[in-house]
Formats: structure tokens, C-alpha cells, sequence
């Protein structure tokens, strides 16, 4: 345990260190949702309309920004070489750095949401019912992008593969987190989609980092 | 530390269906220094790793105690310093000491490299032979009986290789194993160690 507390602090010191590339997705967030405004329309109505999809977009978006920060840097330095001879399980070293990733590039965007949905003019139900949707579904972002990040550590053309990897694989999360969005405007309930959102966060935690360590073996072993 | 030992036996490699290197048996007991040494190519970086656990042999057996694998790459993050680098490996390597432990072993690791000057620097800002020693520091960290070194002179300069070598022959005598893969190494240099020429096995076709 002190190990992955050790590793944990680690990552956040190299990340807090990068301070440009830290602030980079939520710059990038913030950017998208401004030009909304201007590219559609300022009225309050209108805005209101689309500001749950916009937001939930530019997140998605933010979190393919700078996903080399994942494994690519320590595989180039011949760090990730050194995660396997550690006293520990590849599985623990794996965990801790995606607990620190989600801490440094989903975390952030939970936490920006707010007041970019009030930019949008989004009503105070449906900014929580937005920030709730990111707060559950930035960790399966995450993951989705270290799986993509760990499966693409031998290609050449990693961010282009990457972005298609993790494309498809975005699309129900973004439905269902829209579709909440809208539904809390409706004055409809929208457990429903907050249940599966949990769901798959569920199913995220458990299956991929598993699938991350092996993908690791296999590149670092062939 | 515990007896050293070394066994492989048989052991072979391929690498996209072409033979590496093939049916290589080595045995090694404490106090036993080995030079690697054959052309670019020849595989001495891949042995290493085969020994070090990293890659798995395609046929035979390794059995060996404990070691320390340190590549030819530096393996230290650019944005950390050269102590924090290392408290990241001691903990790797199993330590679950108090930070102020730590940190004592970390400095007299890098002092017995005479390094100890540079335990504030980050790592990103420092030279090739500078990285080199602070990355060989970490063989001093917590005691494993074998050590693993890819072309561990590269980058050295005089003064830097003789105390590596000094600290090979202290580890050896302390009942080690020290495996060296270097081509800048001949027997001259280490009269009391063993040597292994990996053959060239591909011979480029031009």
C-alpha cells in the first residue's frame, strides 16, 4: 500500500512539474465551449439546448490531449523495462498510475464543468445532473484511453490509432450522458441512465486494467 | 546477501522466426564476473534481458537469484531529480522504509558513486555520463547478488570507469554475480573475469 501511495504522489510531482501540459485539456475545454456562443447562437434557449452535449464533447475530446503522458514517456526511457523486475505486481504499478492520470486529466475536467455549463446558461438541476455524468464517466474515459495508450505503445502512428480506438467506444457513454442532461431539463427521472453510466464504470474498473497489464507483458516481452 | 547462482541451460532466442542467438548454456556462481562481449547485433542486450526476466526465452531454463538489470537506457524520469528518481526504485525494489530512511540510502548510494553533488538536479538537466552514474547508483540501493549491465561505460569517463570497475570486484568478492555487456571492455581491463563472445548469427546478405 505505501508503495502505491509512493507511486501515486510520484506521478502527480512529474505532472504538477508539467504545469503547461496539465492545463492543457481543460485550456482546450474551455476554448471549444467559448466559440459555441459565437458559431450558434447567444441566446439563453438555444444555448440551453445543446450545453450538455458541447460540454460532454470537449471533455471527451480534452482527455485524448496528451494521453503519450500514459506509458509512452516511461516506455521511451526504459522506466516501464524497470516495472517488471519490481517487487510488486505489474497490476499495482498499472493501478497507481491510473488513479494519478485520472486525478491529473479527469478530475480537472469534473471540476471545470460547472462553470462552463453556466456559460452555456445550463439550469442549476441539470449542471448537477452534467457534473454527476462527468464525475462517473471521466474515470471510464481514462481507462478506455490508457487501454488505447497501452495497445498502441508499438505503433508509430500511436495518437491517430489511439483516437480511433477510443472513439467507438465513447459513443454510448456520450449518449447516455447527454440523454440525462436533456431528460433533467424534461422534468423527466434520469436514474436510468445514471445506473448504466455506473454500469459501465463498473465493468471499466474491474475488466480493463487487467487488460492493460497484459497488454504492457506483451509489448515489453516480445 | 544470499549465494548467488546462475543457471541456463540451453537457452535460444528468435525474434520474428530468426535465430538470435541459439543453445547457450552458462552457469555462474558467486564471485563470477562475466564480459559479454560480439558485434552489433550479436544479441548481448537481448541475452541480458533474458537473463533479467524481461524477455522469455524461446526454448531452455533459467533459474537465477535475485538481480538488478540496468539497460543501456537511463530509465529516470527528466522532470524528477536525481534523489527522487532513486526513492522511486528503492520503493520498486521493495524498501517500505520512512522517507527519511529512504532518503539516507538514496545519498549514499550516489555518494559511493561520488555522484552525491548532483541529488538535487533533475534529472532532465543532466549530461550522458552524469545520467549514466546516476542510473548505475541504483545497483547500490538494496542488495541483489546479480547484477545485469548493459554497456555500463558508455559515456564514462576515466576516473568514472575505474570506480565502476572497483565496485563490480567489491560486489563480486561480496559473494555476487556481475554479468557485463560492453564492447569498449577487453580482458586487459578485468584479468580476473570471464568472457563470452556471442557469435554473429545473421551475417548481413550485402
Amino acid at each position: 500500500m505505501s508503495l502505491f501511495i509512493h507511486l501515486v504522489r510520484t506521478d502527480l510531482q512529474i505532472a504538477f512539474r508539467h504545469a503547461g501540459e496539465l492545463l492543457q485539456p481543460l485550456w482546450f475545454m474551455a476554448l471549444v465551449v467559448a466559440l459555441f456562443p459565437l458559431g450558434i447562437s447567444p441566446e439563453a434557449a438555444e444555448l440551453r439546448q445543446i450545453a450538455g452535449g458541447v460540454v460532454w464533447i470537449a471533455a471527451l475530446l480534452a482527455s485524448l490531449l496528451g494521453l503519450e503522458a500514459v506509458f509512452a514517456h516511461d516506455e521511451k526511457t526504459g522506466r516501464l523495462e524497470q516495472w517488471l523486475l519490481a517487487d510488486a505486481s505489474m497490476l499495482t504499478l498499472v493501478a497507481a498510475r491510473l488513479l494519478s492520470r485520472w486525478l491529473v486529466s479527469g478530475l480537472p475536467i469534473v471540476l471545470i464543468s460547472p462553470l462552463l455549463a453556466i456559460w452555456l446558461q445550463l439550469q442549476t438541476d441539470a449542471l448537477v445532473v452534467l457534473s454527476l455524468s462527468l464525475l462517473l464517466g471521466t474515470p471510464i474515459m481514462t481507462l478506455l484511453c490508457a487501454l488505447a495508450a497501452a495497445l498502441t505503445l508499438s505503433s508509430r502512428q500511436a495518437a491517430t490509432l489511439m483516437s480511433l480506438l477510443v472513439a467507438p467506444l465513447y459513443v454510448p457513454l456520450l449518449i447516455f450522458a447527454t440523454s440525462a442532461v436533456k431528460e433533467t431539463q424534461a422534468g423527466a427521472n434520469v436514474d436510468m441512465q445514471l445506473l448504466l453510466i455506473t454500469a459501465m464504470l463498473v465493468l471499466a474498473v474491474t475488466l480493463i486494467p487487467p487488460a492493460i497489464t497484459v497488454a504492457l507483458n506483451i509489448h515489453l516481452r516480445e | 546477501m544470499p549465494a548467488a547462482y546462475l543457471n541456463a541451460s540451453n537457452i535460444s532466442y528468435e525474434r520474428h522466426y530468426e535465430s538470435v542467438f541459439g543453445a547457450l548454456t552458462l552457469t555462474l556462481q558467486a564471485q563470477d564476473m562475466l564480459v559479454l562481449s560480439g558485434a552489433n547485433g550479436s544479441g548481448k542486450t537481448t541475452l541480458l534481458k533474458i537473463l533479467a526476466g524481461i524477455l522469455r526465452p524461446t526454448s531452455g531454463h533459467i533459474k537465477l537469484s535475485a538481480c538488478h538489470y540496468v539497460g543501456h537506457q537511463h530509465a529516470q524520469q527528466p522532470q524528477l531529480t536525481v534523489l527522487e528518481n532513486l526513492l522511486y526504485y528503492l520503493r520498486l525494489q521493495g524498501a517500505s522504509l520512512n522517507r527519511c530512511a529512504a532518503e539516507a540510502i538514496c545519498l549514499q548510494a550516489l555518494a559511493d558513486f561520488k555522484v552525491a553533488e548532483l541529488a538535487t538536479r533533475m534529472a532532465g538537466n543532466l549530461s550522458a555520463g552524469q545520467l549514466k552514474r546516476s542510473a548505475l547508483a541504483r545497483l547500490l540501493l538494496c542488495a541483489r547478488p546479480i547484477w545485469l549491465l548493459d554497456e555500463p561505460f558508455v559515456n564514462l569517463d576515466k576516473h568514472s570507469i575505474n570506480l565502476m570497475l572497483k565496485l563490480m570486484r567489491r560486489h563480486c568478492a561480496q559473494g555476487g554475480i556481475a554479468i557485463i555487456a560492453s564492447h569498449e571492455l577487453g580482458l586487459a581491463d578485468l584479468p580476473d573475469s570471464r568472457h563470452l563472445r556471442l557469435p554473429l548469427r545473421n551475417q548481413p546478405s550485402d
